[in-house]
């Protein structure tokens, strides 16, 4: 478990009898003390206008969001985040929840009728609001560098999340491989096998959107992926597996014991998009040599799919069950045993897509 | 006449070629259902009695009434689904479609993720050590 970080609970404190107010008059603090934005980035469908003095956070942020003009679409839509602490002198400290436990269920009701949403990390004390009326979110933490060991590999992922759940969008968990232009998505929870999979086939020069959490969007007839994140994650043993000993050798490990790197340092190509989605794919560790690529039913797929992306993601989550739910039932869905070998696992995902052609 | 429905907002329920998924937003549980049982939460979900439901499973040897309750109750107590005194949808026994999977209704529970809902904040996971941080835990 990473450390806390302590702060100084000099702020006020909140309960859910007044969160909303005080939540709208943080939003419109915001929106009326800082105009000037200090970063923009463009990912695919919505343009994210970025108020932040923290260098810290705002070095993640440019770093690890995956930003190109390119991406820009006729609907593009743009949105405001400040990330701010009271040394910006924006907002005061951001308030302590004052109940015993911030119930995650109970606050996402109460703010279903409303166009904000909330998340509260009561370790750190940090307030992550969005409202979808103004289009503005506010990360609120109690110091420039009071963010969660997390927080570094995928910035502003709430944000993004709640900008993109649309009817036809989506921020979902899940890794993806490709090449001209076709893909796979693999889902399933943690420990699965999806990363070093997605991991073993950029380092083989194959397309990838990203490895953990990726956009889906219903394109015209099409689904498509795009990316968000530009860092993966492996532990050592995986790199090891993967023959990658340069990672580990040249880099510390995060707080998972983890190696965050780029698809540049295992001799890839970017993060890339859109590529049409062809297939959903559920990776199970298997005991062979080869690996194997068999049908699978449509719940499996759901199973594998929907609930470790819909409890991780706050808010919109009725509307995400049907979003999964559209997802499986538009593709095909298989079954990714992986053998031992990673070149191994890579080719199957090739002839996969190879034959989709 | 009895009648259920939905526990919404809390509860989700997908049908997938006669198989069904349930989740809880409340718990983060989650729910594998085999298709003699969804096919039972299909008909009760679509507005028909316990007693109409009863009724389509006629000659199906593992889904007599005791079955059917039994299910129901289950599902009930994992807050899934709760009484109404009237069905939520117009069900019309004419268009009830196919015939149950003769054999008993299983469901299967999933809370490796209920960590993700239950806790404080919403982070990442690690799958070694746990989800940090609960409260108490903090």
């Amino acid at each position: 478990m990473p450390e806390t970080k302590s702060f100084a609970a000099g702020g006020a404190s909140v309960t859910g009898a007044d969160l909303v107010a005080t939540m709208r008059r943080a939003i419109e603090t915001c929106r009326v003390k800082s105009a000037v934005p200090d970063a923009i980035m463009t990912l695919h469908g919505l343009t994210i206008r970025l108020h932040c003095k923290s260098p810290a956070f705002l070095g993640h942020c440019l770093s690890n969001i995956v930003n190109d003009p390119a991406f820009a679409m006729k609907s593009q839509k743009i949105i405001d985040i400040h990330v701010t602490s009271p040394e910006d002198g924006l907002l005061g400290s951001p308030p302590l929840w004052n109940e015993e436990t911030f119930q995650t269920a109970k606050i996402e009701a109460m703010l279903e009728k409303t166009p904000l949403r909330a998340s509260y990390n009561d370790a750190y004390g940090i307030w992550h609001i969005y409202d979808h009326e103004s289009a503005t979110g506010l990360q609120w933490m109690q110091s420039p560098v009071a963010f969660p060991p997390w927080e570094p590999a995928g910035p502003l992922r709430n944000f993004i999340h709640w900008a993109l759940s649309t009817p036809e969008s989506r921020l979902i968990h899940a890794g993806t491989l490709g090449q001209n232009g076709k893909a796979v998505l693999m889902v399933g929870r943690g420990g699965s096998g999806k990363s070093s999979t997605v991991v073993a086939g950029i380092a083989q020069r194959m397309q990838s959107a990203g490895d953990d959490y990726v956009h889906v969007r219903h394109d015209g007839l099409g689904t498509n992926v795009y990316p968000v994140f530009s860092v993966m994650k492996q532990d050592a043993a995986g790199l090891d597996r993967l023959g990658l000993y340069d990672i580990s050798a040249k880099s510390t490990a995060n707080w998972q014991a983890k190696y965050e790197f780029g698809a540049q340092d295992v001799g890839g190509l970017p993060m890339t998009g859109p590529l049409a989605v062809m297939a959903i794919l559920i990776p199970v560790i298997g005991n062979r040599d080869d690996t194997t690529i068999t049908p699978a039913s449509k719940k499996e797929a759901m199973l594998a799919l929907a609930p470790s992306t819909v409890l991780q993601m706050p808010g919109e989550r009725i509307s995400g069950m049907a979003f999964f739910a559209d997802l499986v039932r538009r593709l095909p869905c298989h079954r990714l045993t992986l053998g031992r070998d990673p070149a191994g696992i890579v080719a199957a995902i090739r002839n996969f897509l190879e034959a989709k052609e | 006449m009895t009648y259920y429905r939905l526990s919404e907002p809390n509860a989700a329920h997908e049908d997938f070629d006669g198989e069904s998924v349930m989740l809880d937003f409340e718990t983060g549980k989650y729910f594998s259902l085999s298709k003699s049982a969804s096919f039972i939460v299909e008909s009760i979900l679509s507005g028909a009695s316990v007693d109409e439901t009863v009724a389509q499973c006629a000659g199906a040897n593992h889904l007599g009434r005791a079955s059917v309750n039994g299910l129901l109750q289950r599902l009930v107590a994992y807050g899934l689904i709760e009484q109404t005194p009237a069905p939520s949808t117009g069900y019309r026994a004419d268009k009830a479609v196919s015939s149950p999977v003769d054999e008993p209704p299983v469901v299967e529970v999933f809370d490796d993720l209920a960590d993700l809902i239950m806790a404080d904040p919403i982070h990442e996971v690690d799958e070694e050590r746990g989800w940090p941080i609960r409260k108490a835990d903090a």
